[in-house]
């Protein structure tokens, strides 16, 4: 298995700067998500590490070896499609030993590790059928088994689970986490999930507008994110944004509300000046649902719809102008237009520089 | 929908074309383009007598117009008049029921002197006549005068030694001996019927009826002679498409056709008598006796349009006139064989005398003799050796001829 | 609330209902055969109805102008083999059948591959699609001239060698079909490519980037993915081309004008001189029906592989 390191890489389509200089290490064996709303430039990334893109500026690093302009067969990497791209007019079999046919890898080493891939993979009974005739879970085994054979260095994913259904999709997503971990592989794994990106990921790459917003772990990119646009696109719902301004003490005003935080969580500017309060839903707690927050400030509004999960509910409600959403644990029916008391946890609310967009979490 | 406006047009202009025979205006067929003016002349001639106006389509090359003339006739579409060929060719024709039989236009056009018994054989079938005569043209050779001249022949060869002794001298002095045509799909057929008539005139005849095989000793010692000629380059180029054009650009010293190509030669500026003259073909040796071609070409009257307009019978009578004659002749100098009528040419009237005085045995051409389906099959093995004038095309050529023609006469 | 359905689903309940949805589907494909029935109509008077006549014909012995209502048998097919022009016009056949396609598919093949990304793509395309729009009496009529004993070709010849040529293309049996092949190429390639154009375009990207990533060279992509996935295109093209092949008639009539072995340069050409020029309409007619029932069979042959190819690889 190996390294990946970009350093200063752009990429230019005619006028358009699709990626504006990213830098990225990837470590040996780990699971690196990229993830970003559509056009953010992950999947150029990924084809660029593929050898499907040039790069237009910037070095390209695999093992700590230049790989800018090696074509993909020399670079050690497997890829596994969003459309699978099975091969329609080979077998699964075929599917699978393609690539090793044509590197001229023995006959026998072939079937080894076909043999295993098919194993692992559960293909054995479909090994004489055609994609065609295979479920879309059976051709995405293909796909990671194709990949999988060729025993490269690193293993790139285009979004390989979108074309699933739900429940299918967790599936899989499950056995590539496992897979991963039984090969000890370097992963780079493409997705507009979000939730695909906090499961799988050892590192999530958050990018946006051809940057990188953040790197981090998931737990450090939804506790602690970087920016606004990283706090409003982990999570979902997103996190609420109000307008406010710092107040006197450790206190954020907004909407007529005084929120207190904790003394040392954020390096806050003078009072008075404007700043964005970040809320996720599950800090707007419902009076009587969960465990009412220490520090906080509670306010009374009417809930003007409420979406029914099952578990929980997220309350729509107004404060200060502003659209909110609340979560409710254990949830009860509601009238319509109930007012509602609710309390915010000033323990875990965010603060942002209305200027830089950054955070100012200490 | 454009094939079905077709349908309906072709067929109402059947319907049309069949009730309307006996209308003024009437098609005459030819693939003769080079005579349409002289035809025209001819018909116009002919057809003011009968208050007839007759307009000349031609099709051409010819075997673009058997197709065409065989679908009109298969679809009994004939037209009122069309140029057609004697022997075999006007055996089959009749059979159809098409033509008109004209046996009273020619006991009055005999009885008035016009024609001769001799010549209402030419076009007979069972000895009824069923053509009016277009050309009599006696096959003879033409040779530039200036030529001859300068190769220093003093007078036209009597011999085949002699005429290939000229040949040498022509060719020395920079001509090339005889043009040697294969276009218009016939006229690879000269040069073959020739050298098999001039060595053996009986085989020449046993050949257009079944009983001399076309691999036999008179075709090979024919094939042999004129491989012999291509070898020591007596023919002009056979991918020229342009018959006459090697003779009158002074390329070709001579020129074996029918004399009613003499008016063609006149068109393109040589002047009869003077700048080209004639000899008759010797044969290819002194024991032999000389042949001379006779072509004749009729034109055939629909027995339909007769019927339907038994006036058109005075328009035919006119055919075969002087003045029609004439008018031919002062148009195209071509001559129809009306015995009132003057020569069109010194050519012509040299060529009359020459045959008067010899005396050859006259011959039925070769195309008209022979049975037509065979015909053009045959004519390709010929032109197919003047492309490839070797000894292994010859055995080829035969053995192509011969499989073609035992076939034919054992589906008899 | 469950609904029991076992009393609804009675015999007679069930009869009905197959009876309405039947009539309901007769309803709608009534009016398709009204649409049809012109074209149908069409296809048997001017199609089916000669196509008959043609097979009655070759068993009769007409010819010339007599015969029609005479039964020769077999004697006509025995004929085709007895004598000298039908194996030859059957050999020349056989040539124009393998190069119209295997000529226009590889330069067309070549150049679909080679213009598919280049800029003026569209520019390039319509040079070579040109020649497809002229009648081909025309574009025989152009290249008689390229060949002719003074034409372009023996021309420019000349003034590479600097010595005289005057080479006749189309007066040798060994260079005559050859040349005008090359003649039909030109009028067919670009259609080919166009047609080729279609199918490139039709093959999804991502077997070709994935094979790229699994290794492959160029050429490995091309034999390996591009290729099979490609064949029912290239299927297509070859039932058109095997039909024009067998059926070459125009080309050979215009520019083969002063070749005396015309008639054996094709089926097609020999069938029109035996039916038109000799009047041997029954043997003619024998000749189209062979024609005819190798046109079909190979085309039926073709339309079979082409069929199974399209269904493994979608």
């Amino acid at each position: 298995m190996a390294t990946v390191t970009l350093r200063d890489i752009i990429k230019i389509y005619g006028e358009f700067v699709a990626i504006k200089g990213v830098d990225l290490d990837i470590e040996d064996g780990t699971f690196v998500v990229l993830v970003g709303p559509s056009g953010c430039g992950k999947s150029t990334i990924l084809r660029m590490i593929a050898g499907l893109e040039t790069i237009s500026h910037g070095e390209l690093k695999i093992d700590g070896k230049l790989v800018n302009d090696l074509p993909s067969r020399d670079r050690g990497i497997s890829m596994v499609f969003q459309s699978y791209a099975l091969y329609p007019h080979m077998s699964v079999s075929d599917n699978l030993g393609f690539g090793l046919r044509i590197s001229g890898v023995p006959k026998v080493e072939i079937a080894r590790r076909r043999g295993e891939a098919a194993k692992m993979l559960g293909l054995d009974p479909y090994m004489d059928r055609r994609p065609s005739q295979l479920s879309g879970g059976q051709r995405q085994r293909v796909a990671i088994g194709r990949a999988m054979v060729r025993e490269p260095k690193v293993f790139l994913f285009d979004e390989p689970l979108s074309n699933l259904d739900a429940k299918l999709r967790n599936q899989t997503r499950i056995e590539i986490k496992r897979l991963q971990r039984q090969l000890g592989a370097t992963v780079v794994f493409v997705t507009h999930d979000q939730v695909e990106a906090m499961t799988l990921a050892d590192k999530i790459v958050v990018l946006n507008d051809g940057r990188v917003a953040q790197i981090g772990t998931p737990l450090e990119v939804f506790e602690r994110p970087a920016n606004i646009f990283v706090a409003g696109f982990m999570g979902a719902p997103s996190m609420n944004m109000l307008k406010a301004e710092v107040g006197p003490g450790n206190t954020i005003r907004a909407a007529g509300l005084n929120v207190p935080v904790p003394a040392d969580r954020f390096k806050l500017p003078a009072a008075g000046t404007a700043v964005t309060l970040g809320i996720r839903p599950e800090d707007i707690v419902p009076e009587g649902h969960g465990t009412r927050p220490e520090l906080g400030a509670d306010f009374s509004a009417e809930v003007s719809f409420a979406e029914m999960l099952g578990n929980e509910s997220l309350l729509f409600a107004e404060l200060g102008g502003t659209e909110i959403v609340a979560r409710m644990q254990h949830p009860r029916a509601l009238e319509p237009n109930q007012q509602v008391r609710f309390r915010i946890d000033g323990a875990r609310v965010h603060v942002f520089d209305n200027e830089s967009q950054n955070s100012l979490l200490r | 929908m454009s094939l079905l406006r077709t349908f309906t047009a072709a067929g109402l202009a059947a319907v049309l074309s069949a009730g309307t025979a006996y209308a003024q205006d009437l098609i005459l067929n030819s693939d003769k383009t080079e005579w349409n003016p002289g035809i025209t002349a001819m018909m116009d001639a002919a057809g003011t007598a009968a208050g007839v106006k007759v307009t000349v389509q031609d099709i051409t090359p010819t075997d673009k117009y058997q197709a065409y003339m065989q679908t009109s006739i298969a679809g009994n579409n004939a037209p009122a008049f069309f140029t057609w060929w004697n022997g075999q060719q006007l055996s089959d024709l009749v059979a159809t029921g098409i033509p008109a039989d004209l046996s009273a236009n020619w006991d009055a056009a005999i009885a008035n002197g016009d024609y001769s018994e001799a010549q209402r054989e030419l076009v007979s079938v069972d000895g009824k006549p069923y053509g009016v005569l277009l050309n009599v043209a006696n096959w003879v050779v033409f040779y530039n005068t200036a030529a001859f001249e300068k190769a220093g022949i003093a007078a036209p060869p009597t011999t085949w030694e002699e005429l290939m002794a000229d040949a040498d001298k022509l060719k020395a002095a920079g001509y090339t001996p005889f043009n040697g045509p294969t276009s218009g799909g016939w006229m690879p057929f000269i040069w073959f019927s020739q050298l098999v008539l001039g060595g053996d005139p009986d085989a020449f005849v046993g050949l257009t009826d079944g009983t001399v095989p076309y691999d036999g000793p008179a075709v090979q010692n024919a094939f042999k002679v004129w491989g012999e000629m291509y070898a020591k380059g007596y023919f002009t180029d056979p991918r020229e498409q342009d018959d006459q054009k090697f003779f009158v650009d002074g390329t070709a010293a001579m020129y074996l056709i029918g004399d009613w190509h003499s008016g063609s030669f006149a068109e393109a500026g040589m002047e009869p008598g003077k700048d080209f003259k004639t000899f008759l073909m010797p044969s290819l040796s002194p024991d032999v006796q000389q042949s001379v071609i006779v072509e004749a070409s009729p034109i055939v009257v629909s027995k339909a349009a007769l019927d339907a307009n038994p006036e058109l019978a005075k328009a035919v009578q006119s055919m075969m006139g002087v003045d029609a004659s004439n008018a031919l002749g002062t148009k195209i100098q071509v001559y129809n064989g009306n015995l009132k009528a003057a020569a069109p040419n010194a050519t012509i009237q040299a060529n009359k005398d020459m045959v008067a005085a010899a005396k050859p045995r006259a011959l039925v051409r070769w195309w008209e003799a022979v049975p037509s389906q065979i015909q053009g099959d045959l004519v390709a093995a010929m032109g197919a050796f003047m492309f490839n004038p070797t000894p292994e095309q010859a055995a080829e050529s035969m053995k192509t001829m011969q499989t073609i023609n035992a076939d034919y006469w054992a589906s008899k | 609330m469950i609904a029991t359905a076992s009393a609804l689903l009675s015999p007679q309940v069930l009869k009905e209902a197959r009876q309405r949805e039947r009539r309901v589907a007769w309803q709608q494909t009534r009016i398709a055969w009204l649409f049809i029935a012109p074209a149908v109509l069409m296809v048997t008077l001017f199609l089916l109805t000669p196509v008959v006549f043609n097979v009655i014909l070759s068993f009769t012995k007409w010819q010339k102008f007599t015969g029609l209502d005479q039964f020769a048998g077999f004697n006509n097919y025995a004929r085709l083999f007895r004598l000298p022009y039908f194996s030859e016009a059957l050999a020349n056949t056989a040539v124009w059948v393998v190069g119209a396609v295997v000529f226009p598919l590889a330069v067309g093949l070549g150049l679909a591959l080679l213009l598919r990304n280049i800029p003026f793509q569209e520019t390039f395309k319509s040079l070579f699609f040109l020649p497809r729009v002229l009648a081909p009496t025309a574009v025989a009529a152009i290249w008689y001239y390229v060949y002719a004993p003074r034409g372009v070709l023996n021309s420019a010849v000349s003034g590479i060698t600097g010595t005289p040529f005057d080479f006749g293309w189309l007066y040798d049996p060994a260079t005559i079909t050859g040349s005008v092949i090359v003649t039909f190429v030109w009028q067919t390639v670009g259609i080919t490519m166009v047609l080729l154009l279609l199918g490139l375009a039709a093959i999804p990207k991502d077997p070709i980037e994935a094979a790229r990533v699994d290794g492959a060279s160029n050429f490995q992509i091309f034999r390996h993915i591009v290729w099979p996935l490609l064949l029912p295109t290239v299927l297509v093209v070859t039932i058109l081309n095997v039909a024009a092949g067998f059926t070459t008639f125009d080309l050979l009539w215009v520019m083969a004008t002063s070749f005396p072995g015309k008639r054996t340069l094709s089926l097609a050409v020999y069938m029109y001189y035996e039916s038109f020029s000799n009047g041997a309409w029954a043997y003619g007619s024998a000749v189209a029906v062979v024609l005819g029932a190798m046109v079909i069979t190979v085309s039926a042959l073709l339309a079979v592989v082409q069929a199974r190819v399209s269904k493994n690889i979608r």
